[in-house]
């Protein structure tokens, strides 16, 4: 009995302190909770993760492109937004989101939430105003550029900063209560206990005061920032070499630094005293937010090189981002091309393929890939989700062709 | 040979938004992008000061360290540009430009991944020069005729330089002397990992 609740508690701490793996490519969004966690990444794919045990406890699939924003609503229900415009929420059980607002022509690049109130930021620089019960939405225009970055203050206000350089503030009807200028870029926008935390283009992490005052600043690198994230005592911020710092607030006193070196950490979480870190690698990270130290265990991989020489292989780098030649791989945004050769188009088991793609009748042959990538997916298959690649010199269609003969027989 | 930069003395800048218009004629830039924009800092207070944004050709381009499909490219004259057949739409590398420089089409849904449109230092982009193909890509390709980007020969009051790094740094750094003060060459230090000494 003894050593069966020893191994419990073991094989539960190894659990607690896994990496949390399962997207497809490149994540994007990231928030966390006490037990949960939640992530999108371009692979479309919204993921609620039981975070005590590293299992994910409900993919889904809405978005047309990347996932671009996520936040938690509570312990079982969560927000997402992605490049199509739109933006759903969710609970753990449910084929369907609870509500979602209709496609916009700009992706939302900012999501937050404040009580019973969602403010999601666009590309295009309006904010949205969405009721949390009902997905009501409400839209007004915001800043010159992106909207980088929103945060709900605890006088109900929304703090935003923008690409056209600038600190705003709005009452709930979408009034503009303050606004100052920015020295820089900035990069997203964080509540670190009083203040605000910012990311900028420069390399530099900046706190603000609600009136938009600056107050400390860090300069923490030559490349920019592109994540941050925070708490009462501690903010984290990432640029785009993978890099992640950990300070002390109200300081900005460095407490730790971890090396970067597998592509940008594109979104950071931070819950009590572990801190979420996940980009372009894909495995969402888990670090402790008192030192840095890895608390997962994955191994930093570094990019995958072709696996061999030929102009195929490089060819073939714009494709792998989407496309595993592993056999029944469809965690990324496209199906597995393992056999593709000889199969018709959209007939693979275990990828959901759009309508339009189930109705053609293609056969994949050395000719008709080739002539996919001569006069590109929106042309040869109208309706498909793939984007419109062109490989323009036919000795590269050649090449890709001879490539996936290889690998994906 | 050359290493072209752009070099915005933002003590300059009178807002005119000229260099905009300029680029958007020049290359039938669609509706929804602008390639260049002009941004004012401290909007009518004391400290005014206005910045022409656009891509500067970084000398380590972080937007193509990020761009998974690695479709960006730096030509000779160390100009960044990138291919557009490559291209997905992902975004990653609006996010890591210092700028804010690339822009996505908003004419189309998203979902379908627009094409990422940026400045290309009006030198067209990987198809022959002049072709019918480079100019609905990516514009006109002047600096195939010799000529530099029309934003800043538009300017009028030479706020924004283009040309080769030091020549135009050596005429920043005479007009500093010659005015006496001088804190306008905006984003240098980021794009080029270097600042203007005077």
């Amino acid at each position: 009995m003894r050593l069966a609740l020893i191994g419990a508690l073991l094989l539960a701490t190894t659990a607690a302190a896994q990496d949390l793996t399962g997207h497809g490519g490149p994540v994007s969004a990231l928030a966390a909770g006490a037990a949960v966690a939640v992530s999108g990444g371009f692979d479309g794919r919204v993921i609620l993760w039981d975070s005590t045990q590293a299992s994910a406890l409900r993919i889904a699939r809405l978005h047309d492109g990347n996932v671009t924003a996520v936040a938690l609503a509570g312990e079982t229900r969560f927000l997402s937004a992605g490049q199509d415009g739109r933006i759903a929420l969710w609970d753990k059980g449910g084929a369907d989101p609870i509500w979602s607002t209709p496609k916009e022509v700009s992706p939302v690049s900012a999501l937050t939430l404040g009580g019973d109130q969602v403010a999601a930021g666009f590309l295009d620089g309006r904010i949205a105003r969405i009721d949390l019960a009902t997905g009501a939405m409400t839209l007004h225009p915001a800043h010159e550029g992106r909207v980088a970055g929103l945060a709900f203050l605890p006088d109900g206000s929304l703090a935003s900063v923008g690409g056209d350089l600038r600190f705003s503030r709005w009452d709930s009807a979408g009034t503009l209560l303050a606004r100052t200028s920015l020295p820089d870029l900035p990069n997203g926008l964080a509540r670190a206990g009083d203040a605000l935390a910012i990311p900028f283009a420069e390399g530099a992490l900046r706190l603000l005061s609600p009136e938009g005052e600056i107050l400390p600043e860090r300069f923490l690198s030559e490349r920019p920032l592109v994540a941050v994230a925070a708490n009462a005592e501690t903010v984290a911020a990432a640029a785009v070499d993978g890099t992640v710092w950990l300070l002390d607030l109200p300081t900005l006193a460095p407490r730790a630094e971890v090396p970067g070196g597998t592509g940008p950490v594109w979104a950071l979480a931070l819950e009590g005293e572990t801190l979420f870190a996940a980009g372009m690698q894909g495995v969402i990270r888990r670090l402790s937010a008192v030192d840095g130290a890895s608390l997962g265990g994955t191994p930093l991989a570094t990019a995958s090189l072709p696996e061999d020489t030929s102009r195929g292989a490089e060819v073939w780098q714009a494709c792998a981002v989407c496309h595993s030649l592993d056999p029944g791989d469809h965690s990324r945004a496209g199906p597995s091309l393992h056999g593709v050769l000889g199969r018709r188009i959209a007939s693979v088991e275990g990828y959901d393929f759009s309508p339009a793609l189930r109705a053609m009748e293609i056969v994949w042959t050395p000719e008709t890939i080739s002539e996919l990538f001569e006069f590109g997916p929106e042309a040869y298959t109208p309706g498909s989700r793939m984007p419109d690649q062109r490989v323009g010199d036919p000795a590269d269609r050649q090449a890709l062709v001879e490539y996936l003969s290889r690998f994906a027989p | 040979m050359a290493r072209m930069k752009f070099l915005c003395d933002a003590d300059r800048c009178i807002e005119c938004n000229a260099c905009v218009t300029a680029c958007k004629n020049e290359h039938e830039v669609p509706w929804g992008i602008n390639r260049r924009r002009v941004v004012t800092l401290n909007d009518g207070l004391p400290g005014e000061r206005s910045v022409s944004m656009a891509c500067m050709h970084c000398t380590d381009a972080p937007c193509a360290s990020v761009c998974p499909v690695s479709c960006f490219y730096t030509t000779a004259d160390g100009v960044v540009l990138h291919n557009k057949d490559t291209c997905i739409g992902c975004g990653y590398c609006s996010y890591a430009c210092p700028f804010g420089a690339p822009q996505y089409p908003q004419m189309a849904n998203f979902g379908t991944r627009g094409k990422m449109d940026k400045c290309t230092y009006c030198a067209g982009g990987p198809e022959a020069d002049h072709s019918q193909a480079e100019y609905v890509k990516y514009g006109k390709n002047r600096l195939a005729e010799g000529k530099l980007p029309l934003c800043a020969e538009m300017c009028s009051t030479k706020s924004l330089l283009a040309g080769d790094g030091d020549i135009i740094a050596e005429i920043y750094r005479e007009r500093v002397v010659t005015r006496g003060y001088g804190s306008g060459a905006w984003g240098w230090r980021t794009a080029y990992g270097e600042t203007v000494t005077v």
